[in-house]
C-alpha cells in the first residue's frame, strides 16, 4: 500500500533514540499492530492524523518533527 | 528492527483463526458431502467483515481496515468483471441448472482469490506474498502427489520432483524478485498450454465451467504473484532478501 504522497517520516530514528524502543512496544502504546508501525517506517503507509498525533505524543515532539513533506517521499 | 521485534512473527488473530477454520471446513464439506455446507464457508469468509461494518467487532487497526477496504474494492472489480463474462458466456448458449451453480462458484472464486491476494500483497509485500503462495502451492501439490502415488515409490519420486520448482522459486523471490516474477509468468503460461486450458473442445457447459474454475484457482495466484514481483525492485540488503522469504 505504497503512498504516492511525498511524505517523509522519522519514526524509526525517534523510536531508536527512545532507548531502542521496539516496534511492538510502540504499537502497543498507540493502539495499532506492529505491522502498521513497520509499514509506516518503510514509507508504505501514511497514518491518519489521529495516529500521527499519538505517535508524536509518545516521543514528546511535534507532529511536524515526525512527519514532513519532502521530495520523493520515503523514510529514514 | 531490533532483534526482539524481529523475533515476533505474524500470528493469526482469534477471529481470523475461527473464520479460516469455518471457511476451510465449509469448502471441504461442500465438495465432499453436500453443497449446502457452502453456507459455513460463507460465514467464515464474509462474517467478520459484516460484523466489523456493523461495529460489533473491533479487531482491526486503521492499516488493516484500509487494507481490507482496498482488497474489497479489488474483489468487487474482479468479481464484477468475472460475473459479466460468465453471464454473457452462459447466455450465449443454454445452460443446465447445475451449470449456473458452477458459474456462480467461478465468480466467487475470482472474487475471493482477488481479495486474498490483495490482502497478502498489502500485508506482506510482493516478495513475501509470492514466496508464501508458492510454498502453499508446493505443499498442496506434494500432498496430492503423495496421496496419489503412495504405493509406487518410483512414481512418487518422479512426480515429487515436479514440486521442487515451486520451492526453488519461493526461495528466489527474496533474492531475484524480477527473475522469479518472469519465471512465474512462464510457469503460468506453460501450465496453460500443458493442461490445455484454452481448448474447450467437446466439453459440455458443466465441464467447461469446472475447467474455468480450476484455471482460476491455479493460474490467478501464479499470474498475480509474477506480475507483483515484476514491479519489485531488488532487495536493499542480504538481510532484507532473507526476510522477504
Amino acid at each position: 500500500m505504497k503512498s504516492r504522497e511525498d511524505i517523509r517520516n522519522h519514526l524509526r530514528r525517534q523510536r531508536l533514540l527512545a532507548d531502542g524502543m521496539t516496534q511492538q512496544d510502540l504499537a502497543d502504546r498507540v493502539g495499532v499492530t506492529r505491522q502498521t508501525i513497520l509499514s509506516i517506517e518503510k514509507g508504505k503507509y501514511n497514518p491518519s492524523v489521529g495516529l500521527a498525533m499519538r505517535l508524536a505524543q509518545v516521543f514528546g515532539i511535534a507532529v511536524e518533527e515526525l512527519f514532513e513533506l519532502g521530495e520523493g517521499g520515503g523514510h529514514d | 528492527m531490533t532483534s526482539s521485534s524481529s523475533a515476533r512473527r505474524w500470528r493469526a488473530s482469534p477471529v481470523g483463526t475461527v473464520a479460516g477454520a469455518l471457511t476451510v471446513t465449509g469448502l471441504l464439506l461442500a465438495t465432499t458431502v453436500d453443497m449446502r455446507f457452502l453456507v459455513l464457508a460463507a460465514l467464515g469468509t464474509f462474517g467478520p467483515g459484516v460484523l466489523r461494518e456493523l461495529h460489533w467487532l473491533h479487531d482491526q487497526d486503521e492499516f488493516q481496515r484500509q487494507a481490507a477496504r482496498r482488497a474489497g474494492y479489488h474483489a468487487y472489480l474482479a468479481g464484477g468483471i468475472a460475473a459479466v463474462l460468465v453471464i454473457a458466456g452462459v447466455q450465449a448458449g443454454s445452460v443446465e441448472i447445475a451449470g449456473l451453480a458452477l458459474a456462480a462458484a467461478l465468480v466467487l472464486a475470482v472474487m475471493w482469490l482477488t481479495w486474498l491476494f490483495s490482502c497478502l500483497l498489502d500485508f506482506f509485500g510482493p516478495q513475501r506474498a509470492a514466496s508464501r503462495t508458492l510454498v502453499v502451492f508446493g505443499v498442496f501439490w506434494l500432498m496430492f502427489v503423495v496421496l496419489s502415488h503412495l504405493k509406487n515409490l518410483g512414481s512418487l519420486l518422479a512426480e515429487g520432483l515436479v514440486v521442487l520448482p515451486f520451492f526453488v522459486l519461493a526461495w528466489a523471490t527474496g533474492r531475484w524478485p524480477r527473475v522469479a516474477g518472469v519465471a512465474l509468468l512462464l510457469v503460468a503460461a506453460a501450465t496453460i498450454v500443458l493442461f490445455g486450458w484454452l481448448h474447450s473442445g467437446d466439453l459440455d457447459h458443466e465441464h467447461l465451467l469446472i475447467r474455468a474454475l480450476t484455471f482460476v484457482i491455479f493460474e490467478v495466484p501464479l499470474l498475480a504473484s509474477g506480475l507483483a514481483l515484476l514491479r519489485t525492485g531488488p532487495p536493499a540488503s542480504p538481510d532484507e532478501a532473507a526476510k522477504a522469504c
